[in-house]
C-alpha cells in the first residue's frame, strides 16, 4: 500500500502547496506524485512484498491493474482540468487534493478484503466527488448536480449498509473470502440459502446499481452528469465506473459466486433494461454531455454482462472494456470543453474539423471507439466481454449486438456534425499544450490499445 | 412485571431485526416522498441509524465485537456525510433560495 | 443474560434526568419575578406592518463553525475502544493513535490557515 499512501500525502502536499498561491506548484506535485504512485503500482506487480502493509488491503494483480488505470485516468482529470482550476488560485489546492482524495478511495475499493475497507473506500471516493459536482459555485445546474448526486449517493451508502448487516447477521463475518467459504461449505443446507443472507445480496447489489448507474436506478446521472464540470465529469465516468466494477466484480466474485443462480436472472433483467433504456433516451439528445450520460448508461449495460458471466476470463475482459472507455470519455469531455459551448449542444461540434483538425481526430476516434468500431481499443473490449459472455447468454448478447447497431447511429450523428460546414464562421480553437499532450496519450491509446493489450494474457 | 421478565430471559432476536427494518423502511420512505432536502438528509440519517442497531444487535448474537467497531466507523462516516450534505444545501440555498428538491429542474432532457 | 438489576443505572439516569428538567422549571417558576397589568397581559398588537423576512441570513461564520465542531466532535467516539483497550495494545497502539491524532491536527491546521475560523477579517 505504499503507492496509497503515496497518492494520499501528495494530495495533503497539494492541499497546502495552493497556499503559496502558485497553481503550477500544486499541479506540479500532484502529477509527481501520481507518477510515483503509477511507478510503485507497476513495482508491486508479482511482488507483494512492500513497505507498509495492512491486512484489510491486498494488492493482488487485479487490484493493481485497475489501480494503475485508475490513477492515470485522475492524472489525465488533474491535467485537462487545470486551466479552469487555475482561475482560482485560492481554491486549486482544494480541486486538486479532492480529486486525489478521492482517488485514495478508489484504490481502497479496489483492494478491499473486507467489508470495512470497501464501505470506507466507497465513501473516500464519494464524498469528495459530491463536493467536486458543485465546483461551479455560481451556477445553479452545478449545484444541483451536486445536491442530486449526494442525496441519490447518500440513499444508495444506506441500502449497502443494510444489506452488510444482513450479510453480517447470515455468516458472522465481514471478509468476502470467508463469506465465500462459509456459503461453499453449506450450500447444500439450509444455512446459504437463508432468506436473511438473500435479502443482504440483494440490497448490496441494487447499491452497487446505484453506483454505476443502472437502469431502474439510472436518473440521477444524465443530471449530474450534465450539470457538473467537464473535468470531474470525466472523473466520475472513468475512475468511479473503474472502482465501482473492480468492487462489484470483487465482492460477487469472492463473497458470492456460489449464489450465482439466485442474483444472475434479476443482474440479466437489470442489464436489458439498462441497454435498452440508455440507447433509446440517447437517440434523440441535443445536449453533448447527456448524450455521453446516456451512452455510459448504455455501456454500463455492457459492462454488467462481464459480472453476470463470472468466467477466469471476465475481470481482464471487464478492465479492457473500462481502460478503453475512460480514454475515451476522457478525450471528448476536454474537447467539449474547449469549444467553449454554455449550452453544451451537440451542434457545437459543426465544423470541427475545419477549426481545429487535431481536435477533431482525436474526437472521431474517440467516438468511433465508443461505438465499437475496430481495430479501436472500444472494440477489442465489447468483444471480449460479449465473446466471454457468450456461451452463458447467448440471446442477451444477440440483443446487445442489435443495440451497438443502434448505438453507432448516435455516434455517427456527432461524427457527421464534426465534418459539416458551420453556418457561422468562427475563429481558430486554441489548444493548450497539457491537452495536446494528453489528448495525444488518450488517441494513441485508442488506436493501438486494443490491438497490444488483446495480445497479452494479463492477469 | 412484564418487562423485567423480558429483560431477564433477554430480548429475542426477531424484535431488533423488525424494530430495525421498521426504522429503514420509515427512513427509505420518507427519502421517496418527502421534498425538503434537509428533512431527506434526516431521513438517510435514520436508514444509517437503523443499520446501526441491526449490525449491534448481530454483533451481540454472533459474539463477536467487529461489528460494533463497524458501527464506530459508520457514525463518523455518516458525520462526514452530514458535514458534506449541508455545506451542499448551504451552497443551494444561495443559488435558489429554497432547499426544496420539487424546484430543482433546470436539468432536464 | 443481562437481569433486570442491569437495567437500575439506565433507571436511575433516567430520573436524575427528568427530574432535573422538572426541577428547573417549577423553580424558575417559582423564583422569578412576576409583574402583573393590565397593559402587560393584553394581546400584541400593532398597525405597523412587517419589514423584511424573518429568517434573515445570519453571517456564515455561524454555520462554519458548527459544522467543523460536528466534524471533529465525532470523530472522538473512536478514542472510546482505545481508551476501553488502552493497556492491551501498547506501544503498537499508541503510535497508531499519535498518527490518528496527527492527521486530525493537520485537518485542524487547514482550516485555521484557510481563515474559517477567524471572526473579523
Amino acid at each position: 500500500m505504499d503507492a496509497l499512501i503515496v497518492i494520499f500525502l501528495s494530495g495533503l502536499i497539494s492541499l497546502f502547496i495552493a497556499f503559496a498561491k502558485k497553481p503550477v506548484l500544486v499541479l506540479l506535485t500532484s502529477t509527481v506524485g501520481l507518477l510515483i504512485a503509477i511507478a510503485l503500482f507497476i513495482a508491486q506487480w508479482n511482488n507483494p512484498v512492500t513497505l507498509f502493509s495492512y491486512e484489510g488491503l491486498e494488492f493482488t494483480n487485479t487490484a493493481l491493474l485497475y489501480s494503475i488505470a485508475a490513477s492515470i485516468f485522475a492524472l489525465f482529470s488533474i491535467l485537462i482540468g487545470y486551466n479552469s482550476y487555475k482561475k482560482q488560485p485560492e481554491h486549486t489546492g482544494e480541486y486538486i487534493g479532492l480529486l486525489m482524495f478521492s482517488l485514495v478511495g478508489a484504490v481502497c475499493m479496489l483492494a478491499f478484503t473486507d467489508m470495512f475497507m470497501f464501505f470506507l473506500g466507497l465513501e473516500i471516493l464519494s464524498l469528495p466527488i459530491y463536493v467536486l459536482a458543485g465546483t461551479n459555485k455560481k451556477d445553479l445546474r452545478s449545484s444541483e448536480a451536486s445536491l442530486k448526486y449526494f442525496l441519490m449517493g447518500a440513499f444508495a451508502t444506506g441500502v449497502l449498509l443494510f444489506g452488510i448487516a444482513w450479510t453480517y447477521g447470515a455468516t458472522g463475518t465481514f471478509k468476502i473470502q470467508e463469506i465465500g467459504d462459509f456459503i461453499y461449505n453449506n450450500q447444500n443446507t439450509g444455512i446459504a440459502h437463508s432468506s436473511i443472507l438473500y435479502v443482504g445480496v440483494l440490497l448490496i447489489m441494487a447499491s452497487f446499481l446505484f453506483k454505476v448507474g443502472a437502469a431502474p436506478f439510472h436518473f440521477w446521472s444524465p443530471d449530474v452528469y450534465e450539470g457538473s464540470p467537464n473535468e470531474v465529469t470525466g472523473f466520475m465516468a472513468a475512475v468511479v465506473k473503474l472502482g465501482a466494477f473492480g468492487a462489484f466484480m470483487k465482492i460477487f466474485g469472492i463473497a458470492f459466486p456460489d449464489l450465482h443462480a439466485f442474483w444472475a436472472p434479476a443482474l440479466v433483467i437489470v442489464a436489458l433494461i439498462t441497454i435498452f433504456l440508455g440507447n433509446l433516451s440517447a437517440l434523440n439528445q441535443i445536449h453533448f454531455k447527456r448524450l455521453l450520460a446516456y451512452s455510459s448508461i448504455t455501456h454500463v449495460g455492457y459492462a454488467l454482462l462481464a459480472v453476470l458471466t463470472l468466467s477466469s476470463n471476465s475481470i481482464e475482459n471487464l478492465w479492457i472494456y473500462l481502460f478503453g472507455y475512460g480514454f475515451s470519455i476522457i478525450a471528448l469531455v476536454a474537447i467539449a470543453k474547449l469549444l467553449n459551448d454554455d449550452e453544451d449542444k451537440i451542434s457545437a461540434f459543426k465544423g470541427l474539423a475545419k477549426r481545429n483538425p487535431f481536435l477533431a481526430t482525436v474526437a472521431v476516434l474517440a467516438l468511433l471507439s465508443l461505438a465499437g468500431v475496430p481495430p479501436l481499443i472500444g472494440f477489442f473490449g465489447k468483444y471480449l466481454v460479449f465473446a466471454d459472455a457468450f456461451t452463458q447468454y447467448p440471446l442477451i448478447v444477440i440483443i446487445a449486438l442489435a443495440n451497438s447497431g443502434i448505438g453507432i447511429y448516435y455516434y455517427l450523428k456527432t461524427v457527421i456534425n464534426i465534418f459539416q460546414k458551420e453556418e457561422i464562421e468562427e475563429s481558430k480553437i486554441e489548444v493548450p499544450a497539457i491537452h495536446i499532450v494528453v489528448l495525444s496519450i488518450c488517441a494513441i491509446a485508442i488506436l493501438v490499445g486494443g490491438l497490444v493489450l488483446s495480445q497479452y494474457k494479463l492477469l | 412485571m412484564v418487562l423485567a421478565t423480558v429483560f431477564e430471559s433477554g430480548l429475542s432476536m426477531e424484535y431488533y431485526l423488525i424494530l430495525s427494518s421498521i426504522l429503514f423502511v420509515i427512513g427509505v420512505v420518507g427519502v421517496l416522498t418527502r421534498k425538503n432536502a434537509i428533512i431527506l438528509l434526516m431521513c438517510v440519517e435514520l436508514m444509517l441509524n437503523a443499520v446501526n442497531l441491526l449490525l449491534v444487535a448481530f454483533s451481540n448474537y454472533h459474539g463477536k465485537a467487529d461489528a460494533q467497531i463497524f458501527v464506530f466507523f459508520i457514525m463518523v462516516v455518516a458525520a462526514a456525510e452530514a458535514t458534506v450534505g449541508l455545506s451542499i444545501l448551504v451552497l443551494m440555498y444561495r443559488n435558489a433560495r429554497s432547499v426544496d428538491i420539487g424546484l430543482f429542474n433546470k436539468l432536464k432532457g | 443474560m443481562s437481569t433486570a438489576n442491569d437495567y437500575l443505572p439506565i433507571l436511575i439516569q433516567a430520573g436524575v434526568a427528568i427530574g432535573f428538567v422538572v426541577l428547573v422549571l417549577v423553580v424558575t417558576h417559582v423564583l422569578g419575578p412576576k409583574l402583573n397589568s393590565k397593559k402587560k397581559d393584553a394581546n400584541f398588537e400593532c398597525g405597523i406592518e412587517s419589514k423584511g423576512d424573518a429568517r434573515f441570513p445570519v453571517s456564515v461564520r455561524y454555520f462554519l463553525t458548527a459544522i467543523l465542531f460536528v466534524l471533529f466532535d465525532v470523530e472522538v467516539i473512536f478514542f472510546y475502544p482505545y481508551a476501553v483497550n488502552f493497556s492491551d495494545l501498547k506501544l503498537e497502539g499508541l503510535l497508531a493513535v499519535i498518527m490518528f491524532v496527527a492527521f486530525f491536527l493537520v485537518g485542524f491546521f487547514y482550516v485555521l490557515k484557510k481563515g474559517a475560523l477567524e471572526w473579523e477579517k
